[in-house]
């Protein structure tokens, strides 16, 4: 039978044993990369422009590239670096949305440079391009959801390095100032310029007949009118008293403003395929 | 026909010179001074040659017995019958101050911006079948004095309680309001005839036939308490006005509602009066239609139905989306979603502009809008008295229920439960990824937005003011679904698809084009609405069948 004394030193022997296990947990819960970014490791650069330093991530977590084919999409990529960094992403877990899930990841990358990421989110089927800085100037919301449309039909069929080789080059395309297709445009404000255009006519027609009829003020102004009146006699009638209590002016305070997602100056748009 | 004292030709009334005038030798003579042979001042009534269609009905007078050789009324050119009467003198009559040349240039300056309508309507031919004709006018003079009573407040505050005290306002008045003129011809169409109005009655002259010489006169046939409510709440509103303008009553807060009714004057009196009115009817080209035009012969004011050419309406619509196009192009880049939002978006606004279109034309067909003409017993088919009341009845009945609390508790609880129920339905639409972009959740919460709206609203009592005269009515959806389920139906192909969410754009935009497709579809309809309110059918004025709505 082991003496109190001996039998306190085991048991904070175990209680320290514990507690140190319970750190080291502690320590690996937190050094193991959150969930939402889906990232199984920290993904490297592949190429980093020499004169302007902004960097190419290639980051295929769903596997969908060969590497034959992730060397041909870095030489489509590369280019781009002149105006920003670039990332092509595919992601086959993602308990987020496609747009969260794009936004921080490239502000878990880039920072605040200016750059482009094009995700290929499996989980949610949806391709989508996420934008930020100068690269954003060009590529819009709009204009990323433009090439999205125009690319998502590769996704739709398998082709995900035809599909992220063409929004690479169109995303190039319109960097270097030329024009990409964009013939549903042309289609679809043709058809509501023409239908815009029966309505606005129609009001004009509207405006046009006039048959208007005629105001109260301008027929009273038109007929004779007197008016006299005497000063009036003022009778008191009785005295009536409401509660209405005077609002403190300091009542108001607000609990603290928003949070900036710190995704300001960045945006873009994406497709279902 | 008044004989000139210099040659002996006939005379006529001439607006440039405001007197008679003898075109041959060039007298012109004031019409008060002219005496006519068999007339006489006093004489409660006049001579004139009555002149009537043979096709329609109609009536007018003429002092002259120059042969009418067409109806202003249903555009026939016919002989029209004359024969001599006896009328009752008018009152009062303002002269034509607009020569018939002044008449066409303000039609003109009219047809200068409408291009949309059709040729025939812009021949000088038809322009110069302007007829002056003096229309007849019952003038209501109203009067109040004595004393009134009116409560008013004044309040102030002590901490944290409002102190209200309460005072009866007690003074005499003197008002007076005389001019307030309302065809009384059933063949003059209320929508016209307050169109051009109002006339300046201050240049009002004592009646003598000599004004008529060389124009036409519609004889008088609706009664003058058809319009006196109207003309007396008109006087009261003005009364109110003026006390409110007092700055004791302003100190005071003397409120709208705590005069109702308080003003309402106390002496009546209608007295007759010709009014000028240049009138064209103009037939359409299958001459199954007519549409007016009325120019003010006093002010010059111009009102006309004006029917669209759909070939011109076109032809003017391709012009002006070629600028639009352009100017979409620069800014808007519409992807699968938006083309479907902006899909239902015009086809709401086609919706409602179809709606209130048809509301106007069952009206209309109702003569629910023309008061005068409604209280000339005619024949008309047993369907439309049929409608006819069951339309007076929905609206004494729709009024009953806005005035009942229990169904305004309901319309509360109702709207409530919409804004209850809409509102997580909204917020699961807003972040379905349907509508990613910022612009389409706009549009989403500006629909929903309107939508509550239009509920509260309906909420609110209208005030029974607005039906007495210029109200539309409603028609039955059984009479409306066959136009207004074009754009409905654009509606729903878009929201289906919106909702669907597929995966390709091709299924998208086929969607769009044929909801946009239902959107034209249902424009074209909208142009023959309007087509039907301002073609108009040809009167039948002493026969069964026709548009009596002249």
């Amino acid at each position: 039978m082991r003496d109190p004394g001996t039998y306190c030193i085991v048991r904070l022997a175990i209680l320290r044993k514990m507690f140190s296990f319970l750190l080291i947990a502690l320590l690996c819960f937190a050094i193991i990369p959150n969930k939402a970014l889906a990232t199984d490791g920290e993904p490297h650069p592949v190429y980093k422009n020499p004169d302007t330093g902004y960097q190419v991530i290639l980051d295929d977590q769903a596997d969908l590239l060969t590497p034959t084919q992730e060397e041909m999409l870095l030489s489509d990529m590369k280019p781009i670096t002149v105006y920003g960094s670039v990332a092509f992403v595919s992601v086959d877990d993602n308990s987020h949305s496609t747009s969260n899930f794009a936004r921080d990841y490239y502000y878990d990358q880039f920072g605040s440079e200016s750059g482009t990421i094009f995700l290929i989110d499996m989980d949610n089927r949806n391709i989508y391009i996420f934008s930020h800085g100068a690269v954003y100037q060009t590529i819009t919301d709009t204009k990323a959801d433009v090439i999205t449309d125009n690319v998502y039909r590769h996704a739709s069929d398998g082709d995900y390095f035809g599909c992220a080789k063409e929004a690479y080059h169109q995303i190039y395309t319109l960097l270097e100032g030329g024009h990409i297709a964009q013939p549903m445009k042309y289609i679809s404000n043709a058809l509501l310029a023409l239908i815009l255009a029966f309505l606005i006519h129609f009001g004009i027609v509207i405006l046009v007949s006039g048959s208007h009829r005629a105001s109260t003020k301008s027929i009273l102004r038109s007929a004779k009118t007197s008016f006299h009146n005497t000063t009036p006699n003022i009778i008191f009638q009785h005295e009536t008293s409401r509660y209405d209590p005077v609002e403190s002016s300091s009542s108001g305070g607000s609990s603290g403003g928003s949070r900036s997602s710190g995704g300001g100056g960045g945006g873009g748009g994406g497709h279902s395929f | 026909m008044y004989s000139c004292p210099n040659c002996g030709s006939g005379m006529t009334f001439d607006p440039a010179r405001q007197a008679l005038y003898c075109s041959h030798c060039g007298t012109s003579i004031q019409p008060q001074d002219q005496k006519i042979d068999g007339q006489t001042i006093d004489s409660n009534t006049y001579q004139t040659h009555v002149f009537c269609c043979p096709h329609c009905g109609a009536e007018i007078l003429s002092t002259d017995d120059t042969v009418a050789t067409f109806c202003s009324y249903c555009g026939s050119s016919v002989l029209l019958e004359s024969r001599l009467e006896e009328q009752d003198r008018p009152d009062y009559v303002i002269p034509f101050q607009l020569t018939k040349e002044d008449c066409e240039a303000a039609y003109r300056k009219l047809l200068r911006r409408a291009p949309f309508l059709p040729n025939e309507m812009k021949q000088d031919v038809q322009i110069q079948r302007f007829r002056g004709i003096y229309m007849p006018y019952w003038i209501y003079s109203f009067e109040k004095d004595g004393s009134y009573s009116v409560s008013g407040h004044r309040s102030r505050r002590r901490g944290d309680y409002v102190y209200t005290k309460h005072y009866q306002l007690q003074s005499d008045m003197q008002a007076q309001c005389s001019g307030l003129s309302y065809d009384a011809s059933s063949k003059f169409a209320d929508n016209l005839s307050s169109a051009i109005a109002p006339f300046d009655v201050n240049q009002c002259a004592s009646f003598t036939p000599e004004y008529l010489s060389g124009f036409y006169a519609d004889r008088g046939d609706v009664h003058d308490h058809i319009y006196r409510s109207d003309a007396s709440e008109l006087a009261g509103s003005f009364i109110a006005d003026q006390v409110r303008k007092d700055p004791t009553y302003r100190r005071y807060n003397v409120s709208r509602s705590s005069m109702a009714g308080n003003f309402r004057p106390k002496r009546t009196e209608a007295q007759l009066g010709m009014f000028p009115v240049w009138f064209l009817g103009c037939r359409s080209h299958d001459g199954q239609h007519i549409s007016y035009a009325v120019v003010n012969g006093q002010t010059g004011k111009v009102a006309a139905d004006l029917p669209i050419d759909i070939r011109k309406y076109l032809l003017g619509s391709l012009l002006l989306a070629v600028p639009l196009f352009f100017l979409l192009n620069l800014f808007l880049t519409l992807t699968p979603t938006k083309a479907l939002v902006a899909a239902i978006l015009l086809a709401l606004v086609s919706l409602l502009i179809s709606n209130y279109q048809l509301n106007r034309i069952y009206t209309r067909e109702l003569m629910l809008d023309d008061k005068g003409l409604q209280s000339i017993p005619r024949p008309q088919s047993h369907a439309a008295s049929t409608n006819r009341s069951q339309a007076t009845k929905k609206s004494s009945s729709s009024s009953f229920r806005s005035s009942s609390i229990g169904s305004t508790l309901l319309r509360v609880f109702g709207t409530m439960a919409v804004v209850w129920i809409s509102l997580p339905l909204l917020a699961i639409l807003a972040t379905s990824g349907i509508f990613r972009s910022g612009f389409s959740i706009v549009l989403l919460l500006l629909l929903w937005f309107g939508l509550i709206v239009y509920l509260m609203m309906r909420i609110v009592k209208r005030p029974e003011r607005s039906r007495s005269k210029y109200a539309v009515y409603s028609a039955p959806m059984s009479d409306k679904w066959p136009f207004l389920y074009k754009p409905l139906l654009a509606a729903v192909i878009a929201l289906i698809l919106l909702i669907w969410n597929p995966v390709s754009d091709l299924y998208y935009y086929m969607g769009a084009s044929i909801s946009l497709g239902c959107v034209v579809w249902s424009l074209f309809d909208i142009i023959h609405e309007h087509n039907q309110l301002t073609m108009r059918k040809l009167p039948q004025l002493e026969q069964r069948g026709g548009d009596l709505h002249a």
